[in-house]
């Protein structure tokens, strides 16, 4: 799995540069639309770096890798291993990143105000959302290849947030009112939740490449 | 005789496609050559062996064992396909470090001494290479893990023959050892008459034959006759025959019998291509 890693992460290092500079300049031009609300930095970025691991498996298909990948002395299920630890290393990354520019606006810009206790916080969802998109995205890829499950992933994102929202105002119609206590619980348990969706994203992907001819 | 690769009845059905019960025993020390037109299921059969596709039926087996009930086995076995399957903005040298991670035998020093050998700048990346440079990268890192078994499918195509002798003069080398043996699939006969021990040929999904490179080029031989000779020849001497512009080219099993037996007839050694060609384009004489 150390190979699949490291052949993974020269590929996401050689796109850093480009990546950095549209990270950096979507967030400067973020801290302008957001009315200085920097929690959208943290999971833009988180979301981003998840998103790399899209990229990997494109690079994978242009250079007909998951072939090769099976002639290494691994298993199927290393194949898998490997895509899952790379999203949980970007998802982590993305979320640092976030935080580090999420701190950096505050300083630099005079429109932003540093509240530290807040860019914690945001950590927690940030590393959530991102985590639960990409380990949508590994059995969508596995099982369509990455051209065509762009389009599927469109509704895969999509959808979840439209139920997340439906779910939140027929809430509200009910009269039950999330307070700021239980949103914060939520959001603080969030990354184990998602780690729990992460684990059987990850059973499901396995059961798709075992059956996979490649 | 000890088998390196053992391949029985391999069954894979598509749409329109049957792999029909492959059955061959690659032996060690040995090189066998998989020829057939293309679509005859070559690339199938090795996909078959190698565990990417999932065969209906048919084992195969690699020192007596099967991959799925010991995956370190891949460790003594070498791939290369045709095109390279590392992204082209890695370089020889990250190729070298992934390699060196996937694989607990790998020779870093023996890797370097391929690329040397093979004139190919450790720091340059893949994308900057010729089909060639890229065909000889991927022959350097199967055999830096020192691999017993080379499966090579289609490796050497559309590489010039300069190149291509480099490349077989490294696979002789390679079955020095009496250990070594490699499977390798082919349209390129000429690489084939000069390097392979066997000769297997697939047709439309099935094995014609399995046979050794001698017999074919010692004893097989294609009789070139008119109509009238053509119908003097026994059915049971040819294997197929082809009715051409001015003559008929009738593939028979021995060409010495067939010399003595039809003296007015013309008999020429058979090569690999006139076999293949006479087989996919003939018929058998009823």
């Amino acid at each position: 799995m150390k190979s699949l890693l490291l052949k993974d992460l020269y590929t996401v290092l050689h796109n850093s540069k480009a990546f950095l500079v549209m990270i950096v300049g979507m967030s400067f031009f973020l801290s302008f639309t957001t009315n200085g609300d920097t929690g959208f930095y943290n999971i833009f970025c988180a979301i981003m770096s998840s998103m790399l691991v899209v990229t990997t498996f494109s690079f994978d298909h242009l250079s007909n890798w998951e072939p090769y990948a099976m002639i290494l002395p691994i298993t199927r299920k290393d194949v898998v291993r490997g895509k899952f630890a790379l999203l949980l290393l970007v998802c982590a990354a993305g979320t640092v990143l976030g935080f580090v520019l999420g701190l950096l606006s505050c300083t630099l810009l005079p429109s932003l105000t540093l509240d530290l206790h807040e860019q914690v916080f945001y950590l927690f969802p940030a590393f959530s959302i991102s985590l639960f998109m990409g380990s949508l995205s590994i059995p969508l890829i596995f099982k369509f290849g990455a051209e065509k499950a762009r389009l599927l992933l469109m509704a895969a994102f999509c959808i979840p947030s439209v139920l997340l929202i439906l779910a939140l105002k027929t809430a509200e119609n009910f009269g039950v009112h999330l307070s700021d206590q239980t949103l914060t619980e939520v959001l603080a348990f969030s990354p184990l939740l998602v780690l729990v969706f992460a684990f059987f994203m990850y059973q499901i992907s396995c059961r798709i490449f075992e059956k996979k001819e490649l | 005789m000890q088998a390196s690769l053992q391949a029985e009845n391999l069954t894979k059905q598509y749409p329109g496609f049957l792999l029909d019960h492959v059955s061959f025993t690659l032996p060690k020390g040995s090189i066998m050559g998989l020829i057939g037109e293309n679509g005859a299921g070559k690339s199938t059969t090795i996909k078959a062996i190698l565990d990417l596709i999932h065969a209906d039926a048919g084992t195969v087996t690699f020192w007596g064992q099967t991959l799925s009930s010991s995956p370190p086995l891949k460790e003594d076995i070498g791939v290369v396909f045709d095109g390279i399957n590392f992204y082209e903005t890695l370089t020889p040298a990250k190729v070298g470090k992934i390699s060196a991670a996937a694989y607990r035998q790998w020779d870093d020093k023996l890797y370097r001494d391929y690329l040397t050998r093979f004139g190919l700048p450790l720091d340059k990346e893949i994308k900057s290479f010729s089909k060639g440079m890229k065909t000889k990268l991927c022959i350097a890192v199967a055999l830096s893990h020192h691999p017993k078994l080379l499966i090579l499918d289609e490796a050497t195509s559309g590489l010039d023959p300069v190149i291509r002798d480099d490349i077989l003069d490294v696979f002789l080398d390679f079955v020095q050892d009496e250990e070594h043996s490699i499977l390798m699939s082919s349209h390129i006969s000429t690489d084939l008459e000069k390097i392979a021990d066997y000769i297997t040929f697939i047709h439309q999904g099935k094995v014609l034959f399995c046979k050794s490179k001698d017999e074919l080029r010692y004893q097989y031989g294609v009789v070139r006759c008119g109509g009238e000779q053509f119908q003097a020849i026994a059915s049971e001497d040819v294997l197929v025959w082809r009715k051409e512009d001015y003559q008929y080219s009738v593939l028979v099993a021995d060409k010495d019998a067939a010399k003595r037996r039809y003296p007015n007839a013309v008999v020429d050694d058979a090569t690999i291509d006139d076999i293949l060609v006479l087989y996919v384009k003939g018929a058998q004489k009823k």
